[in-house]
């Protein structure tokens, strides 16, 4: 019996000894973070008005997205900002400059999705209609990271009066405005040529100078410096299957300068510019990422005052300016030094990525506009308006490792209840041997 | 054989001592007849046990700490993870999560380290064949084609056994050690075990089974 009773109890620990049984798994671990920006705005030339203080630039449309997949830990979390004071570099999204009323932010335990939006809003003399930012994250039931984040401003408008600016008594100057008709002169025959058309030459130069001539007095009347049209970024963290593919993108822009009544549609130079996007992927399967980016293009458009192009529909001459292709178009103007206008399409991650750790960019497009109204000194074209447009940038690091079970057998769930019954059938003979043998003693006593 | 064969034709002193041997060996017997008692009810009172477990676990399954849970991925052993049924086996019960006694005292635990409810991967659970309400008592019965559901905060997730493959039946029944039923598989799939033979722990049974169909809760 007792034998038994000890059978049992080394059942019992070695059972408790025995568990837990692991499985032998594939950890899969994987993490990123990107983001993106609409537009970066400053504009050096409010020295010429003193609101340099009010106005310290702006970001407009910024998200990022942040996420880490291991067996330990799975965490996504992301951010919209419709709009914020001008971010030099990319600081902790908790500590952005931004208007709180246009930011969302959005994590596993807080999912977000009810974006937060600010109607018109202006700040010295820049008019921004409605900004919004939307952010909404989660888990998936298969345990991979999912984030939707888009933000951007319906449009942003520059509302200084040129005059202030410098520009109209820069125009009431003969030299000066010698300067200024002689480098839209410069820069038509510029697109002309790179559009395969005839420079200009005989009558219509002086009829392109009395053109311009005439449309800059306009503009130095009006209230159109910039207007710009700027597409919302987006930074998505979606799952597919056993993949998770992050896209960050910059929906591009149209700006407008010197316009007459509305400079996106009449303005002396309209620049539009295409997304910028990087993507990257993390294959669960293999354990490998693939990264690659499309940079933006710039089109210039310069307004054909005198219908150069023959073609009665044609109201502009424009050229493409590929990324990472220097501007020279726009050279001519540097004759001129308030009109100094530089247009940039930067940098992008050329071809596909691949590899345990991989990362793509699309630096955006910079545009120095009008850099010579509102110079801090005279000739160090620092002044004007600086944008940069649809930046986007994206990193991910992932790997697939097998683990070894730490022990070595399936979880005991047999319990052995048939030696239970045999036990206790056996210590109830037993027992009842006894009280007969008991009985027996008592009888001879 | 006559026991009183064998006693002793003594003196007074050791008529005492007798009685108090007789005693003695009684209070002995009535005690085996309570240990017996303990033995015959005990596989009993773990299904009591187990019932009252799972009506703690069924309660614990409704709130939203378990959604919670499932969205941080983070359990601690012992809590509700699952539901599951099996139409077949007429059961429904829920699983915690871990293997260990303590932990399947409630009748069956998901092997840590293996997948989530509907996760890409295998899913391993274990169940008692006997005693703690046995829910898989007979996993024997379990063909291809059955279904098992698994019931989460987030999905319902619908698995069905696959006919034979690898050579083996399905059910089919493995070494204790032979932890490569609960490797890691392309497909979202769930391996329940069991022991095996009944009431013994000599051997697994095993039963596989894929994903076949999600559908959210609201």
């Amino acid at each position: 019996m007792k034998k038994g009773l000890i059978a049992i109890l080394v059942l019992l620990v070695l059972g408790s000894a025995m568990v837990p049984a692991w499985a032998q798994s594939i950890q899969v671990s994987f993490q990123g973070t990107s983001s993106a920006r609409a537009l970066d705005l400053s504009i050096p030339a409010l020295r010429q008005l003193g609101l340099q203080d009010q106005f310290k630039g702006l970001t407009v449309g910024l998200t990022s997205a942040d996420f880490s997949i291991s067996s330990s830990n799975k965490a996504v979390s992301g951010f919209a900002a419709g709009k914020c004071e001008f971010i030099a570099s990319q600081p902790d999204p908790g500590a952005l400059p931004c208007d709180q009323s246009t930011v969302e932010t959005s994590s596993v335990s807080s999912p977000g999705g009810n974006g937060a939006c600010v109607d018109n809003s202006s700040i010295a003399v820049v008019n921004l209609a409605t900004a919004c930012g939307k952010s909404a994250s989660s888990l998936t039931s298969a345990g991979l990271p999912s984030s939707l984040n888009e933000a951007g401003v319906a449009s942003a408008r520059v509302s200084a009066n040129l005059a202030d600016l410098g520009l109209g008594a820069a125009l009431g100057v003969e030299a000066t405005k010698d300067q200024l008709l002689t480098a839209v002169q410069g820069l038509t025959n510029d697109v002309l040529t790179k559009a395969s058309s005839a420079p200009v030459a005989g009558e219509k130069v002086a009829a392109l100078r009395d053109a311009t001539n005439e449309f800059l007095a306009n503009v130095a009347d009006g209230n159109q410096f910039a207007v710009l049209k700027v597409g919302a970024s987006t930074t998505n963290v979606i799952p597919d299957g056993s993949n998770t593919n992050v896209v960050s993108e910059a929906a591009g822009a149209k700006i407008g300068l010197l316009g007459l009544t509305n400079a996106l549609e009449d303005g002396l130079v309209i620049v539009e510019i295409s997304s910028g996007k990087a993507m990257a992927s993390f294959d669960g399967t293999s354990g490998l990422a693939q990264a690659s980016a499309v940079g933006p293009v710039a089109t210039v458009k310069v307004r054909d005052l005198i219908n150069l192009d023959n073609n009665a529909a044609t109201q502009y001459l424009e050229v493409i300016i590929q990324p990472e292709m220097l501007n020279s178009l726009l050279a001519p103007l540097s004759s001129a030094p308030l009109l100094e206008t530089t247009v940039e399409a930067g940098s992008h991650t050329q071809g596909v990525q691949t590899g345990k750790s991989v990362s793509a960019f699309a630096s955006g497009v910079t545009i120095h506009a009008l850099k010579g109204l509102g110079e801090s000194e005279a000739g160090k074209k620092d002044g004007g308006i600086l944008l940069r447009i649809a930046a986007a940038d994206v990193r991910l690091a992932g790997d697939i490792a097998t683990t070894e079970p730490p022990c070595c057998a399936l979880a005991t769930t047999g319990g052995p209840v048939y030696g239970y019954l045999a036990g206790a059938a056996l210590m109830a003979l037993l027992a009842l041997a006894l009280l007969v043998y008991v009985r027996k003693l008592r009888t001879t006593v | 054989m006559k026991l009183n064969t064998f006693l002793p034709r003594v003196s007074l002193g050791r008529l005492f001592g007798r009685r108090a041997l007789a005693g003695f060996l009684s209070v002995m017997a009535v005690g085996m007849l309570a240990g017996a008692g303990w033995l015959a009810g005990y596989p009993f009172y773990t299904d009591l046990r187990a019932a009252q477990e799972q009506k703690r676990l069924a309660a614990s399954f409704e709130t939203a700490s378990l959604k919670h849970s499932y969205q941080e991925r983070s359990f601690t052993e012992g809590t509700a993870l699952t539901r599951m049924v099996i139409p077949k086996l007429n059961l429904d019960t829920v699983v915690v999560e871990g293997v260990s006694l303590k932990a399947l005292a409630a009748g069956a635990g998901h092997y840590p380290r293996t997948p989530l409810p509907g996760e890409l991967g295998n899913v391993g659970i274990a169940g008692h064949r006997t005693m703690n309400g046995k829910p898989l008592s007979n996993l024997q019965k379990l063909a291809a084609g059955d279904r098992i559901v698994l019931i989460t905060p987030l999905a319902q997730f619908t698995y069905e056994v696959i006919p034979s493959f690898d050579g083996h039946a399905n059910p089919w029944v493995v070494h204790p050690n032979d932890i490569s039923v609960l490797q890691a598989t392309e497909e979202p799939m769930l391996t329940l075990t069991t022991c095996h033979p009944r009431g013994s722990a000599k051997q697994r049974m095993v039963v596989r089974a894929k994903l076949v169909g999600t559908e959210g809760i609201a």
